[in-house]
């Protein structure tokens, strides 16, 4: 974008917009941002209009209207810092321009711990696209592969494959290498009866879910007890729950705001750049800052397009 | 890099003002300069020609000879197979065919190599706006061709969904089990390209509107100029679409979303899908990109075309405001006709009308331009050189390829031959047959400007001649084919006995092809031949209006000697005014020859 | 050269129109006769645009080569000094826009009575003979018991084929169109029918076989490496034929010595 500043120098002698190139190009190039995020949007509509229904209780969704609206407030007046650092730029406060260019920045992390504290809230809960039952079956299958990994994660058949094939050597040993061996048996045995009741259980678990017919009542209540009895092995599987239509929600809902996000950091780079010159900033980087705000503002508005989409609007 | 070296050489000595030295690398490597970086697309592009040829040539092997081995290459290539073409191979030689020559050849050939050497040249300025951006946008090229290789060649699969890509086929694994992870690399290099062109488009637009010479008021454009700022701007607001889509598809591959995958299907006996996702969604993002993008093949040889044809003419350009209007008219419309390549997805029936009509009329401005160009020659003086003949070619395959979207567009016929060869013939005579014969055109006229040399008459006249029988010959049988109603992408349509009769006739076809496909190396002979040996010219060989003509040929690192002053449109050939039959653009004629007067820019 | 150019920029149209009009009586045109009325009326339409354009073909072709061979002649005469001519443009803008809209006004009946299901004909729609589901690479079938109603869910008492769709023939019949895979599409070059299949959609198909006979059934939507081989038939049959076929079709499949000719493991 510097080099642009350049050859607009002649620019009285040439036809042409009033303006910067660089100013212009970032306009344009803003164009093709709206086109981007309008597909994303558009997408959402079609996908949601054309779902037989969509998840909207936000104890199922865990969308925060309280979170996303006060990442809203965050972004407007990071974006209002953004005019007003601009402004000293044109009359020459470097001082005050970073001073403002340290808010914004401030608010854009802001924006981004709330958002990530989101976005923890339904990593926890398993609400992630691909990951998320739809009907009974699936969520036993998703019950029963998380017991199956918590099993695995206590490192139950490995044990049982070293046991084995120490208890073949073992025949043929010698000496102290035997007495090594055997302490290690006897060491493996024990660990592994440790785990052999919850293994058990599990086992039971699987012939259960394999079962032709059951009931998710009553499967919610295996899950518990399995849970309840193993608490340091199981404890932390999720009851098996169901979201119908949970899949696609979480794909789109990922899908917006993490690009969303990822317009964020490149704002919060741009703006870092000019910090980062610190006292040496003059007004080669006014351009710049006017440039970044602009973006910043386009960044902003998306968001307020993305709030209530996401958060809000009942499309029923 | 031979290419870039010989434009130094004669640049050298005109090279003015930018005196300091630059190292090889950036001079000619990452060079910032616009006609560098023009150049270097187009030897590349032309590589990539022969690339995407000799794919289709596969393609084309394959239907004359069906499960025969491939002579010579064939049992190099697929050795596992005895040199035969297997099914999946077939699949993914047209998915790469048409993306090589879509993605890697006529977008930047056409944006990239002459967009990027014309523009500023025309327009009177030394640079593009953002030549940093510029180059970026070259060397972006180089990973998109490296993603399409790797997709093409990882463990011996491809991308085979097709260039369309439609989901599901493209968005489960299991759908298309040699596709593998070819499929992301293939998503991943359409990004690149986008990004890539992205880049050029905003570059072209910034320059266009804020950096034309003094007194190069819209309206003295040459078409070629329109053409490039109507085809940025439809690259522009077209193109973030499908990078959207794409980002969409490769989350579904590799994120487990679902996007593009409804729940329910058993794909190859796997656990059925969850998901909630529509299919024809996908269509819709990439129709609403890839038909606009289609007038993007087009609108910028449309626009070289009506330079060359006025000046192969001698005559002013027949309705120079029609024919922008009508430009902007297909730009327009081209955003509100994506739908007729659904007209069978089983869409609402009531789009399908609307998409009907809309597309009818988006051939009225095409009818426009084609009675301009029958009038710009209309009593003229035409000698027939290489430029005029594919200039003419290109218009008279566009009549052709043009026709036959008009059977297309009538939804009731389209069910019968969508998906068939019919439309394979409708998109090869608009992009080859249209598109490429203009770029042929626009190669001989502009490389004396690129090189300081004309191109041989002779092998130009050889080439244009086995080209157009050619392209006829492979293409034209390719209506009847839709006709007779055999599907595109069949890698065997004579195992359905109501095609069986066709074989010869497309034995017909590749041999046509093969004649077609050695009479390019005809163009790339000439083409390295000439930067040596060619005759040498002044600026103004063709003796043309243009502000490019008023430069040294090769320009020089900022182009102009003076910084050019325009005082005229670019058509006015035979003007009475003047002794000579054509009167430059910067040539100050007192009285001044227009009504509108022309303001003397106050020289600073 | 003057002379060989223009020959051949004229040879080659010409040599395009009479390969045009030689193709019917080579059998290089439509696979047969339009073997539905909606098929003919398609017929008709492809026909009439097709007189259309060749006729806008030739008078371009024809003007193109007129007007190169006028100025290719001049010696020393100068150009004409022209920008253009108002009267033209406006002339060439509403011919076209008219005939234009005349193709797309005259095709809207035809596109209405072919997918809008409101005007699908009743006895078509009140009777679903079948449900097709298109998989890689085959076609499957499933028929209502003789005597019940197709159901949108699979029924006990259904009856199954592989790549063979019988239908009665000289009335309008509908089928259910699914696949249970990727994208399909169902293909009848003979009569002139084609949809796409699209994943997660049941969509309603209507056509008519005017006479019986078999007829070819292809895929005409990319959808794997067995795309091109993906064929299979629709035989029509009169109306008594049919019932016949149907019923023998109910026995074989009650009768346990058989294995369902089309597929158990469904059920
Ligand atoms: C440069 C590329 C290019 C251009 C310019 C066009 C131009 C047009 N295209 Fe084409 N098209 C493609 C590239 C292009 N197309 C490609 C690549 C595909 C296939 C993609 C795929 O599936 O893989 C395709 C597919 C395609 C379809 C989908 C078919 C299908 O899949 O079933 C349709 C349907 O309407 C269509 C229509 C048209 C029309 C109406 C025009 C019009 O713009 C043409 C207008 C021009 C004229 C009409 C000629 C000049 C006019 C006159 C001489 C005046 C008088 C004329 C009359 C009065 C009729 N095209
Ligand atoms: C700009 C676009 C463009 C261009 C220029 C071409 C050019 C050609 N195309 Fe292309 N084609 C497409 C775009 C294009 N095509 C598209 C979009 C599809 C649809 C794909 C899909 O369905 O998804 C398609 C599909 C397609 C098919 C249909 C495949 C099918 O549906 O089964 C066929 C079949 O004949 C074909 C043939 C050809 C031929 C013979 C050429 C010839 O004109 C090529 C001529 C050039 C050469 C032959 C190069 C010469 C080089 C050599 C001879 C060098 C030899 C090699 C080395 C030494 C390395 N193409
Ligand atoms: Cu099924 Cu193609
Ligand atoms: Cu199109």
């Amino acid at each position: 974008m510097s080099d642009s500043s350049s050859h607009s120098a002649g620019s009285n002698l040439k036809m042409g917009l009033p303006i910067p190139n660089s100013k212009l190009g970032m306009w344009l190039f803003l164009g093709t941002e709206i086109m981007f995020f309008t597909a994303f949007i558009g997408s959402y509509i079609v996908l949601r209009m054309g779902s037989q229904g969509w998840p909207s209780d936000p104890h199922v969704t865990h969308i925060s209207v309280i979170a996303g609206g006060i990442n809203t407030f965050v972004l407007i007046v990071s974006s209002y810092c953004v005019v007003v650092a601009h402004d000293a730029m044109l009359k020459k406060h470097f001082k005050t321009a970073l001073k403002y260019l340290w808010i914004t920045t401030a608010l854009g992390f802001l924006f981004m711990g709330i958002k990530s504290y989101e976005y923890y809230g339904k990593f926890t809960h398993g609400i992630l696209p691909g990951k998320i039952a739809e009907n009974d079956w699936q969520a036993a299958q998703q019950a029963l592969a998380g017991f199956d990994d918590a099993v695995e994660d206590t490192g139950y058949s490995d044990m049982k494959l070293e046991l084995a094939g120490l208890e073949k050597e073992v025949a043929g040993a010698e000496g102290g290498a035997k007495e090594t061996m055997q302490a290690r048996i006897d060491e493996l045995k024990k660990s592994i009866a440790a785990i052999d009741p919850f293994a058990n259980d599990v086992k039971q678990f699987k012939t259960y879910v394999k079962k032709e017919e059951w009931d998710f009542a009553e499967l919610t209540q295996e899950v518990s007890t399995l849970k309840e009895s193993y608490p340091e092995k199981a404890s932390h599987i999720h009851e098996p729950h169901v979201i119908l239509y949970g899949n696609i929600f979480a794909s789109t809902y990922f899908l917006m705001t993490g690009f969303h996000a990822i317009h964020v950091i490149v704002g919060l780079i741009l703006f870092g750049m000019v910090l980062k010159q610190g006292n040496k900033l003059d007004e080669t980087w006014t351009d710049w800052v006017e440039n970044s705000g602009l973006y910043w503002h386009f960044v902003d508005l998306v968001w307020i397009f993305l709030f209530p989409l996401l958060y809000i609007v009942d499309f029923a | 890099m031979s290419v870039a070296h010989s434009v130094s050489h004669d640049a050298h000595g005109d090279a003015h003002g930018h005196g300091h030295e630059q190292s090889f690398i950036s001079k000619y490597v990452f060079s910032t300069d616009h006609k560098v970086i023009g150049i270097q697309f187009l030897v590349t592009t032309l590589l990539m020609l022969m690339v995407g040829g000799a794919l289709a040539l596969g393609v084309r092997w394959q239907l004359a000879f069906p499960w025969e081995s491939m002579p010579l290459v064939g049992r190099l290539l697929f050795s596992g197979e005895g040199g035969q073409i297997s099914p999946e191979f077939y699949t993914m030689l047209f998915t790469m065919h048409a993306t090589v020559m879509i993605f890697l050849v006529i977008i930047p050939i056409l944006a990239g190599a002459f967009g990027n050497f014309l523009i500023p040249l025309m327009i009177g300025a030394d640079d593009m706006a953002f030549p940093v951006l510029n180059m970026l946008s070259y060397w972006f090229m180089w990973p998109a061709i490296f993603c399409f290789f790797a997709s093409f060649f990882s463990a011996g699969n491809g991308a085979a969904a097709g260039w369309t890509s439609y989901p599901v086929l493209s968005a489960l694994p299991q759908a298309a089990p040699a596709s593998g992870m070819a499929q992301n690399w293939w998503l991943v290099g359409v990004t690149l390209v986008g990004v890539s062109s992205m880049m050029g488009s905003v570059n072209y637009m910034t320059t266009i509107i804020n950096m034309r010479a003094p007194g190069m008021t819209l309206f003295r454009m040459p078409l070629t100029i329109w053409a490039m700022f109507i085809t940025a701007i439809l690259q522009a607001f077209a193109l973030p679409v499908l990078t959207a889509a794409g980002f969409m598809l490769v989350a579904d591959r590799l994120l487990g979303t679902c996007f593009f995958i409804p729940a329910g299907l058993v794909v190859n006996n796997a656990d059925p899908t969850v998901g909630g996702g529509q299919p024809l969604l996908w269509q819709h993002l990439f129709w609403f990109y890839s038909h606009p993008a289609v007038y993007i093949m087009l609108l910028p040889a449309m626009g070289m075309v009506s330079d060359m044809l006025a000046n192969a003419a001698r005559k002013p350009l027949f309705g120079y405001k029609p024919m922008v209007y009508s430009m902007a008219a297909i730009a327009g419309l081209g955003f509100i006709v994506w739908g007729h390549h659904m007209f069978t997805s089983g869409m609402n029936p009531a789009l399908g009308m609307t998409f009907m009509t809309s597309t009818m009329m988006i051939a009225l401005p095409s009818a426009i331009k084609t009675f301009n160009w029958i009038g710009t020659i209309w009593g003229g003086k035409i000698e027939f050189n290489t430029v005029t003949l594919n200039s003419v070619a290109f218009v008279s395959m566009f009549v052709v390829g043009g026709l036959s979207g008009i059977f297309m567009a009538a939804v009731p016929v389209d069910i019968y031959i969508h998906d068939t060869y019919f439309i394979v013939a409708h998109f090869h005579y608009v992009l080859f047959g249209a598109t490429l014969f203009g770029l042929f055109g626009a190669i001989f006229f502009w490389y004396p400007k690129m090189f300081g040399r004309k191109m041989n008459e002779g092998l130009g006249k050889a080439h244009f001649f086995f080209t157009f029988l050619g392209a006829n010959g492979t293409f034209f049988p390719m209506h009847l084919l839709g006709v007779a109603g055999m599907p595109r992408r069949y890698a065997d349509p004579y195992l359905h006995p109501y095609l069986e009769h066709f074989l010869p006739m497309n034995q017909f076809m590749t041999y046509s092809a093969i004649l077609m496909g050695c009479a390019q190396f005809l163009l790339l002979f000439n083409f390295a031949y000439s930067m040596f040996y060619g005759e040498k010219v002044g600026r103004n060989p063709w003796k043309a209006n243009g502000l490019e003509w008023t430069a040294p040929s090769p320009p020089g690192h900022g182009n102009f000697d003076v910084l050019p002053v325009c005082y005229r449109g670019p058509y006015e050939y035979s003007s009475p005014l003047v002794e000579e039959d054509f009167l430059l653009q910067t040539e100050y004629l007192s009285p001044p020859d227009k009504a509108e007067p022309v303001k003397e820019p106050e020289h600073a | 050269m003057r002379w060989f150019w223009l020959t051949f920029f004229i040879v080659c149209p010409i040599a395009a129109v009479v390969f045009c009009v030689i193709a019917p009586g080579m059998d290089w045109w439509f696979p047969s006769e339009a073997g539905s009325p909606l098929g003919e009326r398609i017929d008709s339409l492809f026909n009439l645009i097709l007189y259309i354009v060749t006729g806008t073909f030739i008078g371009t072709q024809i003007a193109l080569v007129y007007v190169l061979w006028k100025s290719s002649k001049k010696d020393d005469e100068r150009a004409w000094f022209s920008h253009g001519s108002h009267n033209l443009e406006v002339i060439w803008t509403i011919v076209p826009a008219g005939i234009l809209l005349f193709i797309a006004l005259y095709q809207m009946d035809v596109w209405a009575e072919y997918r809008v299901v409101s005007k699908f004909p009743k006895e078509a729609r009140k009777a679903p003979v079948a449900e097709v589901m298109a998989r890689q690479f085959e076609w499957r079938i499933r028929y209502p018991e003789p005597g019940r109603i197709l159901q949108i869910q699979q029924q006990p008492t259904d009856l199954y084929a592989v790549n063979e769709l019988i239908v009665p023939a000289a009335k309008p019949v509908m089928i259910y169109l699914k696949t249970q895979d990727v994208q399909h599409s169902f293909f009848l070059p003979e009569l002139r029918v084609k949809q796409d299949a699209v994943p997660g959609q049941i969509i309603p198909v209507w056509f008519e076989a005017t006479e019986p006979g078999e007829y070819v059934l292809v895929c005409a939507e990319l959808c794997g490496w067995g795309h091109y081989k993906m064929g299979a038939r629709v035989v029509a049959l009169a109306e008594e034929q049919f019932e016949a076929a149907m019923e023998e079709l109910a026995e074989e499949q009650s009768d346990d010595g058989f294995a369902d000719a089309g597929d158990s493991d469904d059920e």
